[in-house]
């Protein structure tokens, strides 16, 4: 196997600011598309855009508290083994 | 007696024993016919009791058949051929006995109509699943095994208690539909959690899992906790409790899962997590949370196996298993990456797959019911779950920085597993109805509308985007390290305390053992002084004396014989 068939194209320098750019489109258009349904339910949870910053908060979230906890609780991988 | 002989356990109990003897072909065909008879037998049979035998005062009912059973057998049995096809090659022929005995129990436990046979096979799979473990050969393997098997024995006697103190005070062994209003009921319901991976047991699922082989813990991920998931669904459909245990579960499995450096041992607490969303629908309880919980459960198994399935043959190509150490495989291993992707796509319940179809009749069942807080905290729960499997597991494992590894692809027969799971994940996706059909309860639900796959979408795409924004920001990275979890209090806390009785307990024993080893000795003195050798009793006499003492009492005779003659 020679160098040309060993580049994929992901590991093209330019790949991760296209797929940015690709996402942000699709998160886009995902919250163009919610004005063309109606949602089934009522309540809070089914209002215009819930979903997406609901979504975000929650990932945010997530990370810090893994984050914290893992700051309290972190040991050394051979801890059991003492 | 000729219905038991289609019990779906047989067939595969008695390729576990042929295993034992066959080499190659005839291996294969026997470990890949076998659950294929099995699911023919699973629907083959009429539902109802099919067999009942008298033990005691007790009518066992070793085999009784309804949709749930037939459900969850039909997913068992999907999992033995899989799961058999995967490790067709496993040279471990102990692992692949073990592996199927404990299938044939799971299928024991599914089919059993009375407590008592729900026991007995609840510990047999206990003791089937630690051989699974144990099998892997390794020490830290046998360490593991060991702690999973303490674990579950004592979750066995908790079931146990709880059984005969239900015998005891209703004289009933019927499985049926219970709440948690008496001791012994609740003691049932706790050894039924236990295997669930519910607190503060949770740590043995990731604990033990990773530490069997590649193929092994494919078999361990699907059986343990969905018989649990399926003895709940029958037993407790409705205890509120489990709403909070379900929910702790779900975000328990969250964090730790983002904390963990070792995929197989993350892919453990995604187990819990994915259990919690099952135990919280089991306590919504209704028809369509029920249907929620065995849908997603039967969902589960699929797509948890073809997770492990993928990691598996990263784990089997490179011997490596920690986040740290991988990276950039999708170079040399494209279709493992795909599969895993697809697996990764389900369990965060992406819409036209499998987990978007189960999961999001619990949802709907905690809005119908009210639940919204519920409702409010599984919606969480599923972007957690999509950051934990669908983006960290695959971005670290297969994108990422490159590791420079090029493992090629694991060999066909374990490919083929891996592709025929990722059919099924899609295929649940995109007929959702089809497979509705199977489920326990008639409903007229359907999860593919515009609305919900948009609101799906957003929640998924957009906690994605937070993730990689954070991953920037924070310098998220993994670390070479562990997370303390409940095992902690028997692996540290336990030992700690073990460890002083010991030491305390001992001086004490040395003290008691003192003085008894003193009062034998002046005992042995005393024996001896009478009895030994120079002792009044026991010393030896002159050779003469005897002579003499013999003439004498001859005298006495001739002299009484001359006397009275």
């Amino acid at each position: 196997m020679n160098e040309q068939n060993n580049k994929h194209w992901l590991d093209n320098p330019a790949t991760p600011k296209r797929l940015w750019l690709g996402f942000t489109v699709v998160l886009a258009l995902l919250l163009i598309a919610e004005l063309f349904v109606t949602h089934h339910h009522k309540g809070f949870m089914f209002t215009y855009g819930f979903s997406a910053w609901f979504g975000f908060l929650v990932g945010g979230v997530s990370i810090l508290l893994s984050k914290g906890w893992k700051k309290v609780l972190k040991r050394k991988d051979t801890y059991y083994d003492e | 007696m000729s219905s038991l002989l289609l019990h779906p356990s047989l067939p595969i109990l008695i390729g576990a024993l042929l295993v034992l003897r066959l080499t190659g072909t005839a291996r294969s065909v026997v470990l890949l016919g076998a659950p294929l008879i099995s699911l023919a037998f699973v629907w083959m049979t009429a539902e109802g009791v099919l067999f009942s035998i008298s033990y005691m005062e007790w009518t066992l009912e070793p085999f009784k058949t309804d949709k749930l059973s037939r459900l969850f057998a039909t997913v068992f049995a999907l999992m033995a051929l899989a799961g058999n096809l995967y490790a067709l090659k496993q040279e471990r022929v102990l692992e692949l006995f073990a592996a199927n005995v404990y299938i044939a129990f799971s299928l024991g436990v599914v089919f059993a109509g009375d407590l008592i046979t729900v026991f007995i096979f609840w510990e047999m799979m206990a003791l089937a699943s630690a051989t699974v473990i144990f099998s892997a050969g390794t020490d830290t393997a046998r360490a593991a095994g060991l702690r999973y098997l303490l674990v579950h024995l004592f979750g066995g006697v908790v079931l146990m208690a709880g059984i005969a103190g239900e015998v005891a005070s209703t004289g009933s062994i019927a499985f049926t539909s219970m709440l948690p209003d008496t001791l012994p009921r609740a003691l049932i319901l706790a050894g039924f959690l236990l295997n669930t991976g519910a607190p503060p047991f949770s740590a043995w699922v990731p604990d033990s899992y990773p530490e069997a082989s590649y193929s092994g813990m494919v078999f361990l991920s699907a059986f343990t906790t969905k018989t649990a998931v399926y003895v709940l669904a029958r037993g407790f459909p409705g205890a509120e409790i489990l709403i909070f245990v379900g929910l702790f579960m779900i975000f328990y499995g969250i964090i730790y899962g983002l904390c963990e450096n070792n995929a197989r041992k993350m892919l453990g607490y995604s187990i819990v997590n994915q259990v919690g969303f099952m135990v919280t629908a089991i306590g919504i309880g209704t028809t369509l949370a029920i249907n929620g919980a065995v849908a997603h459960a039967f969902a589960h198994i699929i797509y948890k196996a073809l997770l492990i399935m993928a990691t598996g043959s990263v784990f089997y190509m490179t011997g490596k298993r920690k986040f740290t150490e991988y990276g950039g495989l999708f170079r040399t291993m494209p279709l493992t990456a795909i599969c895993c992707i697809i697996g990764g796509l389900s369990i965060s319940a992406f819409p036209f797959t499998s987990g978007f179809a189960a999961k999001a009749m619990t949802s709907e069942a905690a809005y119908l019911e009210q639940y919204y807080w519920v409702w409010y905290l599984l919606a969480a729960g599923t972007a957690g779950v999509f950051l934990d499997v669908g983006i960290k597991l695959q971005y670290f494992v297969f994108f990422g920085k490159d590791s420079g590894l090029r493992p090629p692809e694991p060999p066909l027969h374990m490919r083929t597993a891996m592709v025929f799971f990722a059919i099924l994940c899609v295929a649940i996706g995109v007929l959702p109805q089809q497979f509705y059909q199977l489920l326990p309860f008639e409903q007229d639900y359907a999860p593919n509308t515009p609305d919900h796959i948009v609101t799906q979408f957003q929640i998924l795409l957009f906690s994605g985007a937070a993730f990689f924004l954070f991953l920037k920001y924070y310098g998220w990275h993994l670390v070479n390290s562990l997370t303390l979890d409940f095992d902690w209090l028997y692996r540290v806390l336990g030992k700690k305390i073990a460890l002083s009785l010991t030491q305390n307990s001992g001086s004490a024993r040395d003290s008691i053992i003192d003085d008894l080893s003193k009062g034998v000795r002046s005992t042995i003195q005393t024996l001896q002084s009478r009895h030994g050798p120079s002792g009044i009793l026991g010393r030896t006499m002159p050779t003469g004396r005897m002579a003499f003492w013999a003439i004498v009492m001859l005298a006495i005779y001739l002299l009484v014989d001359f006397v009275y003659m």
